[in-house]
């Protein structure tokens, strides 16, 4: 009895797994060549994935092609997770997605509706074994999806939920267990601008053992050719002598911003600079979004390669948070604020009255060249429409062109703040070109930045708090380490573009106030709560309105130095970064006082 | 008896007077009048004021013809120059009287980059030389740093350049208080002052903003803007090529201008030909309507062509429509019918006035 019962049971197992379904996912970052196509990952803490985007300033843009294996040939139903990004009524990111060369009945992109979905494609045949997939962009105007989905069985449509789809991919792209291990840091930096590349230089050149972590194919983060911001913030009125040294290696001279000359901003120079650390292990392309912590300190971080989704651990001592958006330390738990503080909480004078979640905005740059011949550009009824009365008459975008301001979040948004840059910038280019062709017939959009440069985000909190007062009072904390020089320097939406996009401006003005140079103390540079966590950059430990002068990339990567030797004097005497400044505040003042490259300190044995 | 010769002279100096006539600049077929309207003279300035007028004594523009000694310290030299507003006091440009230049400081003349970019200063309303004293403005660009913000102003010396010429800033300063201060407003009130009902459908009609936000003020004034003389050219600005206008107008105009079957099927063909915004802006008035049997299926159908942003909208404006049709109400059965927007339509039905007996029935049906 026990034996037949065992076999129904056997049975019915077999005749379960050979009923199950057939499902294969392909992520479009992973394609195998993304041909024209470019990686989006900055919407990563929201969809955890990347995302292929046809940035085409109205060109279509090559296929991207890729070859998919099934293990079981049959019909399978086909979703693409994508959306309309210009609902308006309908958005110009048109696209098709071939089968085996075959393209679907419908087209993607323009459904009218801009949540991120996934869209029916039908039934397809695919062949047992290898099957090619293209993604083929209509009209160069920013179209884009997630994933592909494929099943046998109908109606199995994947969530929409993120946290529950992130599950789901893990589960389709076999992603649980396969964290490879990178190894053990001394210093583990978190984001590669230049707080970042600074930071890891600086602890790789006094002996540290550095992992530095950039989710982007290019270092340099604002200041890379991806989004051309020029430095700002002197260096050469620095309290401290030996801070300013890597900043100014990295400094690949001024091209003002948004130049249409990508070699100018020095990417190669960033990269062959941090190259030629062996301490060094250089991590592109892999976006960090999960910790491992034990109590009050971060253990390890996991990120993922943004094209290829294999996830990568980093155990580290100590870890700087130089990502911008402060991420590392909100998924650690670290004390953080974002928005404006009241004036009755600062005691600041440019303070506002009532605390509140404004932040300065977000640019994407842009350049257009005159060229020989004159050229045309599309109507573009789906992006912002000007006229006589209102436009912006100018070939390229300066640091004016800004989205966020309490409109739209700086983090969770940073999509609809990168669209509606584009609608901005668009919209306005196809008036000054279909309208003003006396001055603009012959001109030529070079380069639009597709992926967002951004200002404010966290402020992750210190054991001080930078507040207006310490810099224009010119307070010298006895841990005062970087000198900074900008103005209280703090956006605005511009008047007349809030007269006419009350709510969702794009255009921003400003007022200097200015400053002597001042130090920002070395307390702001590690957090209150987290014991192992540095940062550097624009995510410090200041007051919003102390933020408007600290913000600028020359002084950000003065920070990441100073957070590098800081780490060195915590690694040398198994300290916490709070306890360099209580216990071994002299030794970490005379590094970066000293204007000797030479010191006589020991580096650390390397293993 | 009369030479052929002669003949043949006298005709061919009358062609080619003609000739010479036709070609003439065509402007100078309209004769331009130049009325003076004022004369000044102080220490610090000397100007003849005068209306432009076309060959109908209609006013186009105002002219100055202005003396005024630029001064620094000490020195002091003499400037000749002509500026040129609209009808409201907006700068347009200047010019310079024959034989007339402007020089830097030490006399240098301007060469033809200054005179543009005197223009482009001139032409900025909002720029910095109206914030500060011409004694910061000198100090500024004496010391403005290379690589960061200026002491006084905290502008960029980026921005300084662009809004100054160096070696000039006293002649940029003076005769950007000239485009911008008391002269334009005597301008601008002599219009308020001379202005007719005429005037105001001119300036609607003229395509140039600052008239038409400016006339729609003054009919605003009057309530007069459903008055048949100024209701066609206010509502033509909708369906013109200035957005902004366009949605400033939709907000502004009464609903009692809409109240009318014609009315309401101009503003649905107006719908029909806008861009997406103005779409959106035309619905929004729309729901302070109450719209007549035509326009109510117009909505109806629109609902299947929308977007769903465009869709909830659409709803806003059916549900403050009490009084729907027959031939609307049984439309709504009919999508209801295949399953469409069953909670939207239903609060729709809901409110119904005169409710059909399919519709009655089903309310019941879904409560």
């Amino acid at each position: 009895m026990k034996r037949i019962i065992l076999t129904c049971c056997l049975l019915l197992g077999i005749s379960l797994v050979s009923f199950a379904q057939n499902r294969v996912l392909v992520e479009a970052e992973s394609f195998e060549d993304i041909g024209g196509w470019v990686i989006d990952q900055q919407s990563f803490d929201v969809l955890y994935s990347s995302y292929l985007m046809a940035h085409g300033m109205g060109r279509p843009v090559e296929d991207a092609r890729t070859t998919v294996h099934f293990s079981e040939g049959g019909k399978y139903h086909v979703w693409v997770r994508t959306k309309d990004w210009a609902p308006f009524p309908t958005g110009p990111g048109e696209f098709q997605l071939a089968i085996n060369e075959e393209p679907l009945d419908d087209s993607f992109g323009v459904s009218g509706s801009a949540d991120w979905d996934w869209y029916y494609g039908g039934q397809v045949d695919m062949k047992k074994g290898e099957n090619t997939l293209e993604a083929r962009d209509l009209t160069g105007f920013n179209g884009r999806f997630d994933a592909i989905y494929f099943s046998t069985e109908e109606g199995d449509v994947p969530t929409n939920d993120n946290e529950a789809l992130l599950a789901f991919r893990k589960e389709l792209l076999n992603l649980t267990e396969k964290a490879k291990d990178v190894g053990q840091f001394d210093l583990v930096v978190v984001g590669g601008g230049m707080a970042g590349t600074c930071a890891a230089i600086s602890g790789a050149r006094m002996g540290l053992k550095v992992a530095l972590i950039q989710n982007r194919p290019v270092l340099g983060g604002n200041n890379s050719s991806e989004i051309r911001v020029h430095l700002m913030g002197r260096v050469d009125q620095n309290h401290n002598a030996k801070l300013g040294r890597i900043v100014r290696e990295l400094d690949n001279g001024d091209p003002g911003n948004g130049n249409p000359d990508a070699d100018r901003y020095g990417d190669e120079r960033k990269l062959q600079i941090v190259r030629a650390e062996p301490n060094i292990s250089l991590h592109l392309n892999t976006h960090v979004y999960e910790v491992e912590m034990e109590d009050n300190t971060i253990k390890a971080v996991i990120g993922r390669d943004i094209a290829t989704n294999q996830e990568y651990r980093f155990e580290g001592v100590y870890f700087s948070d130089c990502t911008g958006d402060g991420t590392l330390g909100y998924l650690a738990g670290a004390e953080y604020r974002m928005g404006r503080e009241s004036r009755a909480e600062t005691g600041e004078s440019l303070a506002p009255e009532e605390s509140d979640d404004f932040t300065l905005g977000t640019s994407n740059l842009w350049a257009s060249l005159e060229r020989e011949e004159p050229s045309d550009f599309p109507e573009t009824p789906w992006a912002i429409q000007f006229s006589d009365e209102y436009h912006i008459d100018d070939h390229k975008a300066d640091w004016q062109w800004e989205t966020g301001f309490g409109n739209f979040n700086t983090i969770y948004e940073a999509e609809e703040i990168r669209d509606h840059n584009l609608r901005a910038i668009y919209g306005n280019w196809s008036y000054l070109k279909n309208e003003k062709p006396e001055k603009y017939s012959h001109h030529e959009l070079a380069w639009v930045a597709y992926i967002g440069g951004k200002r404010e985000s966290r402020r992750l909190m210190g054991d001080h708090v930078l507040t207006q007062m310490d810099i224009q009072d010119g307070i010298m904390y006895p841990d005062g380490s970087v000198t900074a020089t900008w103005t209280i320097d703090l956006h605005f939406p511009d008047a007349k573009n809030s007269q006419y996009f009350e709510g969702e401006e794009f255009f921003a003005a400003t007022k200097h106030i200015k400053v002597q140079p001042y130090t920002i103390p070395y307390r702001c540079l590690y957090s209150r709560n987290i014991d192992n966590l540095y940062m550097a950059g624009r995510d410090i430990s200041t007051t919003h309105v102390a933020f408007g002068s600290t913000r600028v990339m020359r002084t950000c990567g003065m920070m990441g130095e100073a957070v590098g030797y800081a780490a060195y004097v915590a690694r040398k005497n198994n300290a916490s970064p709070r306890e360099v400044y209580t216990l071994h505040l002299n030794e970490f003042m005379d590094i970066i006082e000293s204007p000797l490259s030479i010191h006589n300190l020991p580096t650390l044995p390397q293993d | 008896m009369v030479e052929p010769g002669l003949k043949i002279l006298t005709y061919s100096l009358t062609l080619l007077i003609s000739l010479a006539a036709s070609l003439q600049d065509p402007q100078e077929d309209q004769v331009e009048n130049k009325r003076l309207i004022e004369v000044v003279e102080t220490d610090s300035i000397r100007y003849e004021l005068f209306v432009i007028e076309d060959a109908e004594g209609v006013a186009r523009e105002y002219l100055a013809e202005i003396f005024t000694p630029v001064c620094h310290t000490d020195k002091c030299y003499p400037v000749y120059i002509n500026f040129y507003w609209d009808l409201l006091g907006n700068f347009q440009q200047f010019e310079m009287p024959e034989g007339e230049i402007l020089t830097k400081l030490d006399h240098i003349p301007f060469e033809e980059e200054d005179y543009e970019q005197l223009e482009a200063i001139l032409s900025n309303e909002n720029s910095i030389l109206g914030d500060y004293s011409i004694t910061d403005l000198v100090g500024s660009t004496n010391t403005a740093e290379s690589n960061g913000v200026d002491a006084v102003t905290g502008a960029t010396s980026k921005t300084i350049q662009n809004e100054v010429i160096s070696g000039a800033v006293y002649s940029c300063y003076t005769l950007w208080h000239l485009a911008h201060g008391n002269l334009a407003e005597r301008t601008r009130a002599h219009t308020e002052d001379q202005h007719t009902d005429k005037t105001l459908i001119r300036f609607l009609e003229s395509g140039h903003h600052p008239y038409q936000y400016w006339a729609l003020e003054k009919i605003q004034e009057k309530g007069a803007e459903n008055d048949p003389r100024f209701a066609e050219p206010l509502l033509q600005m909708i369906r013109g090529k200035n957005i902004f206008l366009a949605t400033h107008l939709l907000k502004e105009l009464p609903t009692e201008m809409f109240h009318s079957q014609g009315r309401q099927a101009w503003l649905w063909e107006t719908f029909e030909e806008s861009p997406y915004r103005l779409q959106m802006h035309i619905l929004e008035k729309m729901a302070s309507l109450e719209l007549k049997p035509e326009s109510q299926m117009k909505l109806l159908a629109q609902l299947e062509e929308s977007n769903p942003a465009q869709r909830k909208r659409l709803f806003e404006v059916l549900r403050k429509q009490q009084n729907l049709g027959k031939a609307q109400q049984e439309m709504i059965l009919t999508y209801l019918g295949k399953g469409l927007w069953e909670q939207e339509l239903l609060a729709v039905l809901e409110i119904q006035n005169k409710p059909e007996k399919e519709v009655k029935k089903a309310l019941k049906n879904n409560r």
